[in-house]
């Protein structure tokens, strides 16, 4: 029976040794195509709870960020934003490959916080509104910031974060760079390069630039002769001084 | 074929080395025995976890309006697949464990394990064919289940189809397209059907060390827990060496003792590609035929450690 086990030890062992670079190789590959994009760290353990670790350590991470979703949902509910901020780095954590998780803490954190403490925050003064909004908005861009890091192809994430900076910060120059990314990623739709060039029309000292992308995007077929370009264009046309020879005129 | 025996110079059977009939016909035997367990049961179960699912994807359809409908269609699809994979995941490897745990005591028990081997069957071949056995039984339950999974997420994508086409109207070309894209992404596609497969590999590494340590042991309760143990330790095991080399910085002894562990435990997060299917990512070209032969590698081992220990055993 000794001799059984030593057998049956030595085979365990061979195999191991062959094994290992096996496994470094198909776990190179599964890290280059992003399903390792995260390991478990142990700091995670103390995040997600004993429960929550023991889950996603069994290969159900997926699992186990739905739960912390609804979680999620219900400190939305109450109003609690420390605790739905926390949720949300942990979500995200847990399964940064989900695009949706990004999108939507984001959205919480630029959006919906900000207006409730606008609108239905009684107790605090104005001051506190805005500093306190403005806090929440950058949480929402570190978060879109993170998740750029994850899927630097999402031109969803880019897009997010254009509509962040122009529409949430009053920065449309930094829309515009952030809406340009957007455009070069694959599989962005026909609008995002007319948003990028709407962002640039409002950043001051590119309005010739901006003018040419739209001359350019309104040649460019019927999908882009939308009445804001048209507007946009007209804008520029005055802000820039262009002679009546050289303005745009609509196609039949 | 009949020889004398060198030590005894009495007749003795001699047995062909290998028999897939006879390994068919074990295999066949297990199923049966596992069959009348009842286990077919299970997919009631799973049916209702599935529907159960279903119904909550309805109850959250309605909320997220402020979102856009990728994050939306994402968000609600990915409950059902979740709570349905993870059943899929815990049924395969916990049925892995127990189901091989009982094969060799129940036969023992009844005493067919030596009438079978009375015969001219050698041991190896009775592993074989019992250990193909519990995977024939997992793979018919993980087809049924992946049947039910499908025509349940089928009619899901559907309903959800409706629904945002109700919401919006009369939508323009490109959002129709951008609505189908998100559907076929988070939806039905062949993706979820390799995580099933993923899930299946897992579970038969899982039967094989279970099968190994059924070898030895004295009770099916101690086969049972070791065979738990086992898929625990080989969970946290990468996590422990990344914390012990990356953390701690091991040298010496402590490194030593950190290879020997990654040589003799096998890695069940290897196996873990369910996670990212279910977000939508799409399949590494080939990862599928490398993750099987990986699964086949160490069930040809474990059924070689397997045939070492049962061989030498006094029955």
């Amino acid at each position: 029976m000794t001799r059984a086990f030593l057998l049956a030890t030595l085979a365990l062992a061979a195999f191991g040794l062959v094994r290992l670079p096996w496994e470094a190789r198909i776990e190179a590959s599964l890290r280059a195509a992003g399903f390792r994009e995260s390991r478990l760290g142990l700091d995670l353990r103390q995040q997600a709870g004993q429960l929550g670790f023991a889950v996603a350590l069994g290969g159900f991470r997926s699992l186990a960020a739905s739960g912390l979703s609804l979680r999620a949902d219900l400190a939305f509910e109450d109003g609690d934003w420390d605790r739905l901020l926390r949720l949300h780095q942990i979500i995200t954590k847990l399964l940064p490959t989900h695009l949706g998780y990004w999108e939507t803490a984001h959205r919480h954190f630029a959006y919906d916080v900000p207006a409730y403490y606008r609108d239905h925050a009684p107790g605090l003064s104005e001051g506190e509104r805005i500093r306190y909004g403005v806090v929440a908005i950058r949480h929402g861009e570190q978060l879109l910031r993170d998740g750029i890091r994850s899927h630097p192809q999402s031109w969803r994430l880019y897009f997010a974060l254009g509509a962040l900076r122009r529409n949430r910060l009053a920065d449309p120059c930094g829309a515009a760079g952030a809406l340009a990314e957007a455009a070069r990623q694959p599989g962005a739709p026909a609008y995002v390069p007319r948003f990028h060039a709407y962002a640039l029309s409002e950043c001051p000292g590119r309005e010739s630039e901006a003018y040419t992308l739209l001359r350019r995007l309104y040649d460019a077929g019927p999908v882009h002769r939308k009445p804001t370009l048209i507007q946009k264009l007209r804008e520029l046309e005055a802000v820039l001084g262009l002679p009546a020879a050289a303005e745009f005129q609509e196609s039949p | 074929m009949i020889s004398p025996s060198p030590q005894t110079g009495n007749p003795r059977i001699q047995q062909p080395g290998f028999s897939p009939v006879r390994i068919l016909a074990l295999a066949a035997s297990a199923f049966t025995q596992l069959t009348r367990m009842k286990v077919f049961y299970f997919l009631l179960v799973f049916g209702l976890v599935v529907l159960g699912a279903s119904l909550f994807v309805h109850q959250i359809t309605d909320q997220g309006l402020e979102r856009g409908f990728e994050a939306r269609i994402a968000q609600q699809l990915k409950v059902l697949k979740d709570m349905s994979t993870a059943a899929m995941s815990v049924f395969a490897s916990l049925f892995a464990i127990a189901a091989t745990a009982l094969l060799l005591p129940g036969d023992a028990e009844s005493r067919t394990l030596y009438t079978i081997l009375a015969k001219p069957v050698p041991r190896h071949e009775y592993l074989t064919g019992k250990y193909l056995g519990v995977l024939a039984v997992i793979i018919v339950i993980l087809a049924a289940m992946s049947a039910i999974f499908a025509v349940i997420l089928a009619l899901q994508q559907q309903a959800l189809l409706h629904k945002e086409l109700s919401w919006m109207g009369d939508p323009d070309p490109e959002t129709l397209e951008s609505l189908h894209t998100a559907l076929r992404q988070h939806g039905l596609n062949p993706s979820l059907f390799s995580a099933v497969a993923a899930i299946f590999l897992k579970a038969a590494v899982v039967a094989a060390v279970t099968l190994f340590l059924s070898t030895f042991a004295s009770s099916s309760l101690f086969t049972m827990i070791a065979g738990f143990a086992v898929f625990v330790i080989g969970h946290l095991l990468p996590l422990a060496i990344d914390y012990w080399t990356q953390v701690l910085h091991l040298e010496g002894p402590g490194l030593f003792f950190t290879g020997v562990l990654s040589v003799l435990v096998p890695n069940f997060q290897a196996f873990d590609i369910v996670d990212p299917v279910l977000s939508g990512e799409p399949l590494p070209p080939g990862l599928l035929p490398r993750l099987s032969a990986l699964a086949a590698g160490y069930a040809a081992t474990f059924l070689l450690m397997s045939s070492f220990v049962f061989s030498a055993r006094e029955l």
